[in-house]
């Protein structure tokens, strides 16, 4: 009659590592499952967000001086300076240069949102110890600097 | 045949650590974040062997000791690692090395040990609370909702609807009928505390708040840094982990913003406030009570609502204070587990919020020093020495070495020196200026704004060359619209909660002196620790809410929300077994009702009050920003646009050169660290605003309303804008916000 085998049962073996394979088992499930439910889960959010009106800021013209300390400072007749603008959602900015009540200059240029554009404003024709304006469109407010002789 | 249960501290273990490795998403973000927490604070449960422990108060011990060790891990590796030199310890790389060795390292231990700490935290937690957690997650989400769509359309519905669910939502916690839904009240509670927290600081489309620009400075910072110290000392908000350490990590780990993270986290916490007092609460009171108790002293206390959602790292603060709060209570911990509660949360406030821990400090050494007075039990005090050593000494040490806030008190003693701390300033009858206290709000009229810039014009700013037209421009008073309210109701709700508001006050004050008596007389030995901590508060909160030298640097009501949540559990213990009680309990079944009913009117006028429901239906009172577009707080806000003009002109204008704007354009100032900045001045009064300096002028500046003062008054006035567009150059301009330059120098 054959001996039996010395040493733990093979059932027995199984069953002592079977709390670990069980944990093995969820450690690999819910990794994969976040991986995959995680790369899902930004547009999930994004249709929320989207259906509760939170969208990201869209772009707003604004307008400014290149250099703001030369504009604010040492500005004198014919000395050129640089309009940077920022184009809102329509994409299309009319400006224009005014000194006192005359229109010396004006332009329209285009771009995508958000993008920006630097229009050279000359001063030449400007009158000294005046503000020189510069209306953009949409946009109430004008940039003005001050231009002495 | 039994199924094998994994070890979930393995699983959460591996999970988290495959989170941080994983590119960010929502959900990486969501698992990263509570895994790391969990983990960490189920190994410190089960090394203090807290499996006993109630659930509630299992759970916040838990959550303390895991977002203690996630601050603590962070600056630790910031601090050793740049020993070593390496430049940007907080990075992503070493983070992430570190936090899955640390991972790794935590699961191949549970897994060799056999023992499974996440397992043993979450005991008790059924489907049931898993299910309900889903279902009152949607009110903070609809809460977030109405911010964004009051931000966006102007339409203030939804943030209405969203306030009176969070009234709903407390009466359901108290009222008896809850128990056939089977909610759990504390999970009731908790949801409509962070839902009426989070309809506030996405209000404006950016941040509201004051002190949260300022946070929010120091954490960009702290993020582009990604060391701990930070390279260089900037004031003691860089000292604070939960402003530089707590964004950096979460921003390196799991690629969350700060924005987000300054928004949603502090309500979260605010949430968890609410757990660790109910859990103690339930403790010693009958549901119901507890329920009552927590909602006029905690979901109805307009400081913790209206207040600390906007200061991030107070709501930290004082969420590490309520674990104070426990460990001195709890009767279900074993005296070494309290201590333990007490040292985490001891340590928890000094990293968070410096002000919170050295008012938590003095309260510990009150409550040491009482107990030793009447001679309770050594083996079951919990401040002991070593305790008490430990908090205040924390505090101490990390106010005064890391946080360097040695100037910040000097300041306040030198204000007490110069003014004493003129008690119960203002005027009027005594009942009026004990309602209106130090209030540090008050509205004044334009005049006594121009009178006072006049007063600064001749002392403070006597250095500052003013353009001569500036004296010719009047300043005209520019009232907010107001709420329209409903006639009668709405006086008769407005003398009520104040009348709530001050009868909730008299029983804390009542029962702070009951259990102070109760423990002197030796007749409640075993309150002394909590009848000194409560005591030192009771005093503070006193002081600070009649000084206006104090009440200038320590805001009152601050004071109050964080007293408020040790007297809610004081209440508790006193009422508990009280014969008050048994003569309640004794009533006749019609007679309970009636109480019920006083209870529910009582506990709804105090949320009604916190989530500001009644100031819409008092006629002429300030509209308040989270349920209305228009009205004086809402113009109070600052925008993404404002926040844009605000790092044009910090690109464009280098200190020292001189920069202004008003009282709450200059909040968009600092999140460029204006707030530190001396070549500031905060004030758009053509009076006191320099020839040389630029102005910025925000949103509200160019809708036509500025404010003027100081800490204690502001002043609405029109904003003068014909001057500043006939006196100056104007460099940046949108349709919301301009930047003013200099009067020329040989200008108009």
């Amino acid at each position: 009659m054959a001996q039996p085998q010395q040493g733990r049962p093979i059932s027995s073996a199984r069953a002592a590592l079977a709390p670990h394979r069980a944990t093995a088992g969820w450690a690999v499930a819910a990794s994969v499952s976040l991986a995959l439910l995680g790369w899902a889960s930004g547009p999930i959010l994004h249709v929320f967000q989207q259906a509760a009106g939170w969208k990201p800021t869209a772009p707003q013209a604004a307008a400014w001086v290149q250099d703001a300390a030369i504009a604010d400072k040492t500005l004198v007749v014919g000395q050129p300076f640089g309009l940077e603008m920022r184009f809102g959602v329509s994409g299309h900015l009319h400006w224009a240069e005014r000194t006192g009540t005359r229109v010396i200059a004006s332009g329209n240029v285009s771009g995508a949102p958000g993008s920006t554009s630097v229009q050279i404003i000359s001063t030449s024709a400007a009158l000294p110890d005046r503000w020189v304006t510069i209306s953009v469109s949409g946009i109430a407010l004008p940039l003005q600097v001050w231009v002495r002789p | 045949m039994t199924r094998t249960k994994p070890n979930l501290s393995v699983v959460l273990a591996v999970v988290t650590a495959v989170a941080i490795l994983l590119p960010p998403t929502p959900l990486a973000q969501l698992v990263g974040g509570v895994g790391t927490v969990t983990c960490v604070g189920a190994l410190a449960l089960s090394w203090r062997r807290a499996g006993d422990v109630p659930m509630a108060q299992r759970l916040a011990i838990g959550i303390g000791a895991g977002f203690l060790g996630f601050l603590m891990v962070g600056a630790l590796l910031g601090s050793v690692l740049s020993l070593v030199g390496v430049t940007r310890p907080l990075s992503r790389l070493p983070l992430s090395v570190c936090w899955v060795v640390l991972l790794s390292g935590l699961a191949a231990f549970e897994g060799r040990r056999g023992t499974d700490p996440v397992r043993a935290s979450l005991e008790g937690v059924t489907r049931r609370h898993a299910v309900w957690l889903l279902v009152l997650s949607v009110p903070p989400m609809l809460a977030l909702w109405g911010a964004v769509t009051l931000d966006t359309s102007g339409s203030a519905s939804l943030a209405i609807v969203t306030a009176t669910l969070v009234v709903v939502m407390a009466l359901l916690a108290i009222a008896k009928p809850i128990r056939r839904l089977a909610v759990p009240r504390a999970m009731l509670l908790v949801s409509a505390f962070v839902t009426a927290a989070l309809q506030g600081p996405l209000r404006g489309g950016w941040l509201a708040g004051v002190d949260t620009q300022h946070e929010f400075y120091i954490g960009s910072v702290a993020i582009r840094e990604a060391a701990f110290p930070l390279t260089h000392f900037l004031d003691p908000y860089g000292g604070m982990l939960s402003l530089t350490v707590l964004p950096t990590e979460l921003n390196s780990l799991f690629g969350l913003n700060l924005r987000t993270t300054m928004v949603l986290l502090p309500s979260l916490f605010l949430g968890c406030c609410m757990l660790a007092v109910w859990s103690t609460l339930r403790e010693r009171c009958a549901a119901s009570l507890a329920a009552f108790l927590s909602c006029v002293f905690v979901v109805g206390s307009i400081p913790l609502l209206q207040e600390l959602p906007v200061i991030t790292r107070q709501c930290y603060a004082l969420f590490f204070f309520t674990l104070i709060v426990l460990g001195l209570t709890s009767k279900s911990m074993r005296p070494s587990q309290a201590r333990f509660a007490v040292v985490i949360g001891g340590i928890g406030v000094a990293v968070t919020h410096y002000s919170t821990a050295y008012l938590a400090a003095g309260a510990v050494i009150c409550g040491y020093l009482l107990s030793l007075a009447v001679r309770e039990a050594r083996e079951r005090r919990v401040l002991t020495l070593p305790v008490t050593v430990a908090v205040a000494g924390f505090a101490v040490a990390w106010g005064g070495l890391v946080a360097r806030t040695g100037s910040s008190i000097g300041q306040v003693l030198s204000a007490i020196r110069a003014d004493g701390f003129d008690f119960l300033p203002g005027s009027g009858g005594l009942i009026s200026r004990w309602l209106n206290a130090a209030s540090i709000n008050r509205l004044v009229s334009a005049g006594v704004i121009r009178a006072q810039d006049l007063t600064l014009l001749r002392h403070s700013y006597r250095w500052m060359t003013v353009s001569p037209s500036a004296f010719n421009v009047h300043l005209v008073n520019d009232p907010a619209p107001t709420a329209g309210g409903v006639p009668a109701v709405g006086s008769l709700l407005s003398v009520s909660s104040t009348l709530v508001a001050e009868l909730t006050l008299l029983l804390a004050a009542v029962v702070v002196v009951v259990t102070v008596f109760l423990a002197v007389t030796k007749r409640r030995k075993e309150l002394a620790s909590l009848a000194g901590f409560a005591l030192f508060l009771a005093v503070f909160a006193a002081v600070s809410r009649f000084s206006q030298t104090l009440g200038v640097d320590f805001a009152p009501s601050r004071v109050q929300a964080q007293a408020y949540l040790a007297f809610v559990v004081v209440v508790g213990v006193v009422l508990e077994g009280h014969p008050v009680l048994g003569w309640l309990r004794a009533r006749a079944a019609s007679q309970r009702r009636v109480l019920l009913a006083c209870g529910l009117v009582i506990a709804g006028l105090a949320v009604a009050t916190s989530t500001e429901l009644v100031n819409l239906a008092e006629r002429g009172a300030q509209l308040p920003s989270n349920l209305s577009m228009t009205g004086e707080q809402a113009q109070r806000l600052i925008s993404p646009e404002d926040v844009e003009v605000a790092a044009w002109l910090k690109a464009n204008r280098p200190a020292p050169l001189l920069v202004q704007a008003d009282r709450f354009g200059q909040l968009a100032l600092d999140i460029e660290g204006y707030n530190d900045r001396r070549d500031f001045v905060s004030s758009v009064d053509p009076v006191i605003v320099a020839i040389h300096s630029w102005v910025f002028a925000y949103h509200t500046n160019l809708a036509g309303s500025a404010r003027g003062g100081n800490n204690a008054e502001v002043g609405v006035f029109k904003f003068p804008l014909r001057f500043y567009t006939s006196t100056r150059s104007i460099l940046y301009v949108t349709s919301t916000d301009a930047v003013f330059g200099d009067v020329p120098y040989d200008g108009p």
